[in-house]
């Protein structure tokens, strides 16, 4: 079976689950890298002169004139975190297909020609329906919440909150934000959660978990496993929690530890 | 090309003419538009340094003025603008809450003050003049009437001041004498347009009706409230007739400041008659916008039928407005996703915010629009965006309260 991971060439999440596959004896074929989408260059300067003023265009031009030591110190911050896709593929001897838009035309030809049978989303951004299905059997993704009733982002923040279902879910993609069929739900105790970076941590944990073992299974048997329909309204969207909620939830896991 | 940049520039010194930046702080006002105001308050380090400050703005619109009512605006073109009755009406109930906040009385005296100034405004059919008080004292409007109405129904609560009681019930009196028989408000209306965003209007009969015992008031309010109902979009929640002209009416689009009143009537009205279609109708509408804020990490000041942007720059009452209703839902439905997005939306209030200025009617102050010349209440500081700023800090208070761990 020809396995694909999606992701951008920052993240750092095709490091993890390439790492959990490969615990499972399972090497993905090639890592495809889309550029990390950013705002236009005019927008970004707004903003930065919105916030800092005039001066901060001096103190870019400067950081970029000492950009060696400052890029000296950031290498070293980031040493204790898995690698990039670019590094992985590198360390692992896998090919690395850079793409600018996944969802252009020209990327989905380039695809098309790949023959792929699995693609897992490993932080890449949104995937239109075209991309959807060029793959045999389809792409994976592994969330952070409980579908359908957690969507979309801080769904384990969020879950805590409001002391719903703790968990992570398997499904594939379609078009819409956390609505494809669902394969698997792997269900996370609250006990002994004390705050919310460990709530992320056991969450995350789950998620890869389930992810890597079912494409173990997938690749043993080399079918597509059962999955189940969820509808626009069976779920709640959720968006990024806010840094006062997200205070108030710290306060409420450390009492209950 | 050349042409067209040269057109530009010419706008652009004539805006900037427009706001004279050589008064006192013009010109630091006008740069902080563009420059230089720091990362967003997420954490609220400055929500108690922010609400200090727009409450100090309203003392100073009130002071500017003789009269005892708050001046209807700030303009960067002319400065203090006169006394505008409505909007001094739905401030007391905002400083009734500052003097029982900071335990400080001296906002409780200005809404004496206030109450007073609109007194000796009212009109002999029980009604109260639309507009400012330099532009017109006689003409009546009852959506203008119907937030005064809701400032001496608090007012009377608080005081149990009989002048004010008296008043009251002749305001409620005429708005319901004036309604249409299909519930609708039209008869001297804004622009002689009816009005989805007159839920604004008859939510404050309901919190009348409520508050005293009038059933007529209640009754013309339910009437009302079934005509907005009417008019919303099954699919995306939007209410027709929301915006302020016909254009926006034909166009289906609003100001967030009309689509909040509409959302905040609709809201306000039936959780008083405990009509759970009407919760059901503003949460639907309350959702959208809230997804709107979300994706765009920003609320465009207007709006279409989608909750799509109409228009770029954000219209900061709106957001303040929008925070307070989204508020209003966590504590109905316990929905903390509303709060998430009013805390947002707050954060992007103080974030325009310019509280360090020598001059009163900037420091404080909230512009119309962000940037403050966009299409909303241009070049100037509205009352209304300062007393909707506070409420929803206050309101905010309330919500992290209520979210804290119990010890």
């Amino acid at each position: 079976m020809k396995i694909a991971l999606l992701t951008h060439r920052r993240a750092t999440r095709c490091a993890v689950i390439a790492s959990a596959l490969a615990e499972r004896g399972i090497r993905p074929d090639l890592i495809i890298c889309e550029a990390q989408p950013q705002p236009p260059a005019a927008a970004r300067l707004r903003q930065l002169i919105l916030e800092r003023g005039p001066q901060a265009l001096a103190d870019k031009l400067l950081a970029r004139l000492i950009r060696p030591r400052a890029a000296a110190s950031r290498d070293e911050a980031q040493a204790e975190r898995p690698p990039d896709a670019p590094s992985y593929a590198a360390q692992h001897d896998i090919p690395l297909l850079d793409l600018p838009d996944l969802n252009s035309a020209a990327s989905l030809d380039r695809l098309k020609g790949e023959a792929i049978d699995l693609m897992v989303h490993a932080g890449a951004g949104i995937l239109r329906a075209p991309l959807l299905a060029i793959p045999r059997l389809s792409v994976l993704n592994a969330h952070m919440g409980v579908l359908p009733r957690y969507r979309g982002m801080n769904v384990a923040e969020w879950a805590a909150w409001e002391n719903g279902p703790l968990g992570a879910t398997v499904h594939w993609i379609d078009p819409g934000i956390d609505t494809g069929r669902i394969i698997r739900v792997a269900p996370v105790d609250f006990q002994g959660i004390g705050s919310v970076a460990a709530l992320r941590a056991a969450v995350d944990k789950a998620q890869i978990a389930a992810l890597a073992d079912l494409v173990a299974e997938m690749v043993a048997s080399d079918h597509q496993p059962s999955a189940q329909a969820q509808s626009r309204e069976d779920g709640r969207q959720y968006f990024t929690m806010h840094p006062m909620i997200v205070g108030l939830l710290e306060q409420r896991l450390a009492q209950s530890a | 090309m050349a042409e067209t940049m040269l057109s530009a520039v010419k706008s652009a010194a004539r805006h900037v003419l427009d706001c004279r930046p050589w008064v006192s702080g013009h010109g630091a006002y006008l740069l902080h538009q563009v420059s230089g105001r720091g990362p967003v308050d997420e954490a609220g380090a400055q929500d108690d340094a922010a609400m200090r400050a727009a409450a100090r703005w309203l003392a100073a619109a009130q002071d500017s003025q003789g009269d005892g009512g708050f001046s209807g605006r700030y303009k960067l073109a002319s400065g203090w603008s006169s006394s505008y009755p409505e909007t001094t009406g739905y401030i007391i109930p905002t400083l009734l809450r500052l003097a029982r906040l900071w335990d400080e009385p001296q906002w409780h005296d200005r809404a004496a003050r206030a109450i007073d100034f609109l007194l000796g405004l009212q009109l002999p059919d029980g009604a109260f003049p639309g507009g400012e008080v330099l532009e017109n004292r006689t003409r009546p409007s009852p959506f203008n009437s119907a937030q005064i109405l809701h400032g001496l129904t608090h007012w009377v609560q608080a005081t149990g001041d009989p002048r004010a009681a008296d008043a009251a019930a002749r305001c409620a009196a005429w708005l319901i004498s004036v309604q249409d028989g299909d519930g609708a408000f039209r008869r001297h209306f804004y622009l002689d347009v009816a009005a989805t965003y007159a839920a604004h209007l008859s939510c404050w009969l309901a919190e009348y009706g409520d508050a005293f015992g009038d059933g007529a008031a209640l009754a013309s309010a339910e009437r009302h409230l079934d005509w907005v109902l009417a008019k919303q979009d099954q699919t995306t929640g939007w209410f027709d007739l929301a915006g302020f002209t016909k254009e926006q009416h034909r166009d289906r689009t609003a100001y967030t400041h009309t689509i909040a009143y509409t959302v905040a009537g609709v809201l306000t009205s039936s959780l008083v008659l405990k009509r759970e279609d009407g919760i059901a109708a503003a949460r639907q509408a309350a959702e959208g916008i809230m997804r709107r804020l979300e994706l765009s990490r920003r609320l465009p000041g207007m709006l279409d039928w989608r909750w799509r942007e109409f228009e770029h720059p954000q219209c900061l009452t709106g957001n303040a407005q929008m925070a307070l209703i989204w508020f209003a839902l966590t504590r109905h439905d316990d929905d903390w996703r509303f709060a998430n997005a009013g805390f947002k939306a707050l954060d992007l209030v103080k974030h325009a915010q310019l509280r360090d200025n020598p001059n009163p009617g900037l420091a404080g102050g909230i512009g119309g629009s962000d940037p403050v010349w966009g299409s909303y209440i241009p070049k100037a500081l509205p009352n209304w965006a300062a007393k909707y700023f506070i409420d929803g800090l206050i309101a905010k208070r309330a919500i992290l309260q209520a979210g804290a761990p119990s010890s």
